[in-house]
């Protein structure tokens, strides 16, 4: 998938990272040399790891006594970006204890350490981007969750806030309505007697958001959850959250809260099903039945999963079909979708996909920016 | 392919092949197809690269990635060379190899202490322009004005001015530049960033064909910042056996196969021991040279004894050599012992 250009932002993003990093290991690296590092990259459009080697060391340090210090900084860098990728081969036991714990640490209060954002603050002079748009949440290594947490946030504050132009009759409030007031005045022979007033009009939709933590999808979900609620905060959303696994949980008013990550540590410590496995189809019946009346015609639901469902797929088939016929609309996120040459082949994905208006991918914080532009326009 | 980790390859780095073997690859690409994947993978460089250490082999020298990759740089950036390493690896040898492959003239400056502009840059004729004003009084025509005696006409080209001024693209050598005073730098500094050099008395020179400079040090003294910084930096270790060999048979074609591995290896190994002053590269080529010269097929001790000169150039370690040496060596070139 990836593009030349791609690759270009890539090791210009890793070659500037280098650079700081040995500006921390006091080889002293300036904007000549990286500048001319960068050229040379640029120049050579697509480098294998031997040749990029050789640049760095040609262009990047101009004594023998940092070679070292490049070749270990080169190293760990590389490692710190091949890492998470690593951990791929792991990723089909769904229900490794790691991942539970790394999650924990991170939205529990209770044993939470000072956000270590040292990462982000460590990487001096000039970078393209401290996160990574493009990147899947799983490869994210834990460190940085933080600054895209924060990058999550700037993106949906974006669609939070925007105004809408429509506007209603007000009796007091907003601006004074110019037009109104003009043809009232007709009726007084052209004398205005009284103003009248228009406000803006809160529009909203709906969302339901039904979100997979079982193992294989804790990770997405919960940087979902975190998105959705700096959306809500504008009052454009109104929306109402469940996470499921085995089975449904309803996050009570947890969209207006103050400390939504405090919210979903207490969710998480309540919830059994956290990182277990999933029933999609029992978690669905469980919100048509005891929830049915928060799906009207007016509400999209979104449901967050990967599609890997471990219960009864007829079950899943039935509560689709009555969601279908409920909800306004049906979006279904799967970050699995993300991978070019996926389809939709496991089970309960292939069951659940005819019933859904959308199915879009989920994986990555641009990826979300998309799903934010999709509720903007619903 | 930047480093976008690929999905479905494991990240562990693909084992470093010998450098014969990519060679021999890089020898035979043109008969696979080119888009074999194997090869693009693993042995194949970028293909800039290739051709130089092509080019560079055509002119007897075995270049690897970093040299490669520095010709291909300083030639693109337009930036000097600044080429460190111990003795006799090949520092000013590629000088010579880059002016004979770009048919061009090579000038090499020498370095040592107390050099200066004069030397190094351009002097003004003073005997020229003395009787120029003679010559002048004599024929009395009127009065001589400064421009015409600070002109071309009067200006001794020395080695910098001459590479700007070459009216093809030269190769400047700058040997050595360690041995120069720290101030000698200061002078240089102008010329390798812009290519240009400013002459008070007549106004700034500037190349028409920026030259390619390589600078060569053996680190008798740490260089100022200032050169660094405007320099592509390349250091050349003590070379790998693979290359050794290929350099050896490639210097010294008329040196039986068996010979240049014992001589190979024999260097790699001494140059483990702790010497006062390690062999390099030339020496290698050097020895192998002695020894095919008188005659020898194989490495025996005697031989080994006899032509120590060559390879050491310390009374000391030829001592050492002697006492504790020898046989150890021997024993480790008998059993095939490979350093890498």
């Amino acid at each position: 998938m990836a593009t030349s250009f791609d690759n270009l932002r890539i090791t210009t993003d890793f070659t500037l990272r280098l650079c700081a990093r040995l500006r921390k290991d006091g080889v002293a690296v300036g904007m000549q040399q990286s500048g001319a590092c960068i050229e040379a990259i640029t120049l050579h459009g697509e480098v294998d790891e031997d040749a990029l080697k050789a640049i760095y060391r040609i262009t990047l340090i101009n004594r023998k006594q940092d070679l070292q210090a490049l070749e270990s900084a080169y190293d760990q860098l590389m490692h710190d970006y091949l890492a998470p990728r690593r951990e791929r081969g792991t990723r089909d036991e769904a229900a490794e204890p790691e991942a539970m714990i790394v999650k924990r640490r991170q939205f529990s209060d209770d044993e939470s350490q000072p956000i270590d954002d040292s990462d982000v603050a460590q990487t001096e002079g000039y970078s393209v981007r401290e996160v990574d748009h493009q990147k899947d949440f799983r490869l994210t290594p834990e460190k940085e969750f933080s600054a895209v947490l924060a990058e999550l946030e700037k993106i949906a504050k974006k669609y939070a806030t925007i105004a809408r132009r429509k506007t209603r009759r007000s009796k007091r409030r907003g601006t004074i309505d110019l037009r109104a007031s003009l043809r009232d005045s007709v009726r007084h022979d052209g004398e205005i007697v009284a103003w009248r007033y228009k406000r803006k009009v809160p529009t909203h939709s709906r969302w339901v958001v039904v979100s997979d933590v079982s193992g294989s999808m804790e990770i997405y979900s919960v940087f979902l959850l975190n998105f959705l609620f700096v959306l809500s905060e504008g009052r454009r959303f109104k929306m109402e959250g469940f996470v499921f696994s085995t089975r449904l949980e309803h996050l009570a008013r947890c969209f207006g809260l103050r400390d939504f990550q405090e919210m979903l540590a207490g969710v998480a410590r309540r919830f059994s099903g956290w990182s277990g496995g999933t029933r999609i189809g029992a978690s669905l019946e469980a919100l048509n039945e005891s929830y049915g009346t928060m799906i009207t015609p007016k509400t999209n639901v979104v449901i967050v999963s990967d599609g890997w469902d471990t219960g009864d797929i007829p079950t899943l088939d039935r509560e689709m079909a009555r969601l279908r016929v409920r909800a306004r609309s049906i979006t279904w996120i799967n970050p699995l979708r993300a991978a070019p040459d996926y389809e939709p082949l496991a089970l309960g994905m292939a069951t659940a996909l005819p019933y859904c208006d959308r199915f879009v991918t989920g994986h990555s914080i641009e990826s979300f920016a998309r799903f934010a532009e999709l509720m903007d326009a619903a | 392919m930047g480093l976008v980790p690929k999905p479905d390859r494991h990240p562990a780095r693909p084992a470093a092949r010998p450098v014969v073997e990519a060679m021999e690859r890089a020898d035979s690409a043109p008969d696979d197809d080119p888009r074999d994947e194997v090869g693009k993978e693993k042995g194949a460089m970028h293909p800039a690269y290739e051709k130089i250490v092509n080019a560079l082999r055509g002119q007897d020298y075995i270049a690897d990635t970093d040299i490669a990759a520095t010709v291909f740089l300083a030639d693109q950036l337009a930036k000097p060379i600044l080429i460190e390493g111990e003795a006799g690896v090949g520092k000013t040898e590629i000088a010579r190899v880059l002016a004979r492959l770009n048919d061009t003239e090579l000038i090499r400056l020498q370095c040592y202490e107390g050099l200066d502009a004069n030397a190094a840059l351009y002097e003004w004729n003073y005997q020229k322009q003395i009787i120029a004003i003679r010559l002048h009084e004599a024929k009395g025509a009127g009065a001589l004005s400064l421009e015409n005696l600070y002109s071309q006409d009067y200006l001794l080209h020395r080695p910098v001015l001459k590479a700007l001024m070459a009216e093809k693209r030269a190769v400047l050598l700058l040997d050595e530049i360690d041995r120069a005073d720290e101030e000698f730098e200061a002078l240089l500094l102008e010329t390798l960033a812009e290519f240009q050099m400013s002459i008070p008395e007549l106004g700034t020179i500037k190349a028409k064909h920026p030259p390619l400079i390589i600078l060569t040090s053996n680190r008798t003294r740490e260089l100022t910042d200032a050169l660094r910084r405007r320099c592509l930096y390349l250091w050349i270790a003590y070379p790998s056996f693979q290359k050794e060999l290929e350099v050896i048979r490639l210097k010294v074609p008329a040196v039986s196969e068996a010979l240049a591995m014992q001589v190979t290896s024999f260097v790699q190994a001494l140059r483990r021991e702790k010497l006062n002053k390690v062999p390099g590269l030339a020496e290698a080529i050097d020895w192998a040279r002695a020894l095919q010269s008188t005659g020898v097929r194989v490495l025996a001790s005697a031989d080994v004894e006899s032509t120590i000169g060559v390879l050491l150039k310390d009374h000391q370690d030829i001592r050492f050599f002697r006492k504790d040496l020898v046989k150890s060596l021997m024993d480790k070139v008998a059993h095939g012992h490979v350093v890498r």
